[in-house]
């Protein structure tokens, strides 16, 4: 039970200091930015739908095969699972970048799409890193 | 300059939290299994590739779903009242969903030993008995502070935000049924009864539309909040249906939720008596809590 509370707590922490930082960011940096990212973020999340599922299928088949005590399958499934993770993050990272280039409207998307794509790269990684 | 740093400083943070995953999982995980090198030839072959697209996708869409089921409270609020109401009324949600995140976080921590019990065919009673009535107590601390503290905060945080006050006090209600919906989910995904889960969230969805609808149109604004409470308080049940054979402490939320809503209506109408009730709730649940841990 120890343990689980302090999970909470990292995620109650974590989760506060990200809205601390926001209001502190938002306060030094033009709104333009801010908003340029916002949009990158949302076009973001619909190339992270197959690493969600990705990652959902990994929190739920570990414990599984774990529990009948197939060491073996577990591996193989993190191994496919990342393999197929890693496939689905470049291209979406390519994808986002193509967009950017492409799509731009102004000069902060143009440089948004790129930031945000080796942003979602990492994210996506340590996000399936955590679910481990 | 300062404008550059932003997008390096983006990068850095995720930098950051990135290393520390890969820290944490290599200190808890023997990476030695784990190969990236796959036979294309023979991924069309490997029964496990549909395992992990057929559960991956059913928990996305459902995921999904839930997602809209408490997404159209805020359309009607854009479309019927404007931007401004829109302002207040997300201004109560995210409020009461920061309290409501740390219990799902909560319950989430004991998934992947709630699916390993699964697998192994181990008895959960007691684990789901105590986890249910921590999250009982804490959920209805937290039900009653917001209740109470709502305006005080309200009035601290954003002074010009009063109007959302109203909706906090809404919201209480819904924090125990949320709560206790997450044990009830993590169960069905053990259970693998993900599919009916997702028909009936479809159904559910319907019914939610409806309900903001006709909510509206008899009580105003105030009635797309409680569409909100009662489409949560639905899936509630619909979860706790789902996992009858498994989980059966549905029926405290059935006692505890009137219990509550007699102590906020008495808490705005005498401060010291709502106050004295809460503490013999408070007592009577955590008596319960201990007494039931001796008996096993």
């Amino acid at each position: 039970m120890k343990s689980n509370f302090f999970y909470t707590f990292v995620v109650f922490y974590s989760q506060t200091l990200y809205f601390i930082v926001g209001i502190l960011v938002k306060r030094v940096v033009l709104p333009e930015i801010i908003g340029a990212f916002a949009f990158v973020a949302s076009v973001g999340l619909l190339f992270d739908m197959p690493g969600s599922i990705l990652r959902n299928s990994l929190e739920r088949l570990v414990p599984k095969y774990l529990g009948l005590q197939e060491e073996c399958k577990v591996n193989e499934i993190t191994s496919l699972i990342l393999f197929f993770l890693i496939m689905s993050v470049t291209i979406g990272s390519i994808l986002l970048n193509l967009i950017g280039f492409f799509f731009h409207n102004d000069f902060w998307q143009l440089w948004a799409f790129p930031t945000y794509s080796v942003f979602f790269v990492i994210n996506s990684l340590t996000a399936f890193f955590l679910s481990i | 300059m300062k404008n550059v740093g932003y997008y390096i400083g983006y990068l850095l943070g995720g930098l950051v939290a990135f290393m520390s995953s890969i820290y944490i999982a290599s200190k808890y995980i023997s990476w030695n299994g784990i190969k990236l090198s796959i036979a294309i030839s023979k991924l069309r072959e490997r029964q496990l590739i549909k395992e992990i697209w057929k559960i991956g996708s059913l928990l996305f869409f459902y995921a999904f779903l839930f997602q809209l089921l408490f997404s159209i409270d805020k359309y009607f609020v854009k479309f019927l009242e404007g931007n401004r109401m829109l302002a207040f009324y997300t201004f109560a949600v995210q409020g009461t969903m920061a309290v409501i995140s740390l219990f799902s976080a909560f319950v989430g921590s004991f998934a992947p030993k709630i699916y390993y019990n699964f697998a192994q065919g181990h008895n959960q009673e007691y684990l789901l008995k105590k986890l249910t009535f921590t999250i009982m107590i804490l959920a209805y601390m937290s039900a009653f502070i917001i209740f109470i503290g709502a305006r005080s905060f309200v009035e601290a945080v954003l002074p010009n935000y009063g109007n959302s006050v109203p909706f906090f006090k809404i919201f209480a209600l819904m924090i125990i049924p949320f709560a206790l919906y997450n044990i009830g989910y993590v169960i069905a995904v053990g259970m693998n009864r993900v599919l009916p889960l997702l028909k009936g969230i479809t159904i559910l969805l319907g019914i939610a539309v409806l309900l903001n609808w006709m909510l509206y149109k008899y009580t105003g604004i105030n009635g797309i909040a409680w569409a909100t409470v009662i489409s949560v308080i639905l899936a509630y049940f619909l979860v706790s249906f789902i996992v009858l054979s498994i989980y059966q402490f549905w029926y405290l939320t059935l006692f505890v939720l009137p219990i509550l809503l007699v102590n906020l209506w008495l808490m705005s109408q005498d401060l010291k008596a709502g106050s004295v009730f809460f503490l013999l709730v408070i007592c009577t649940m955590s008596f319960t809590f201990i007494k039931n841990k001796e008996s096993y």
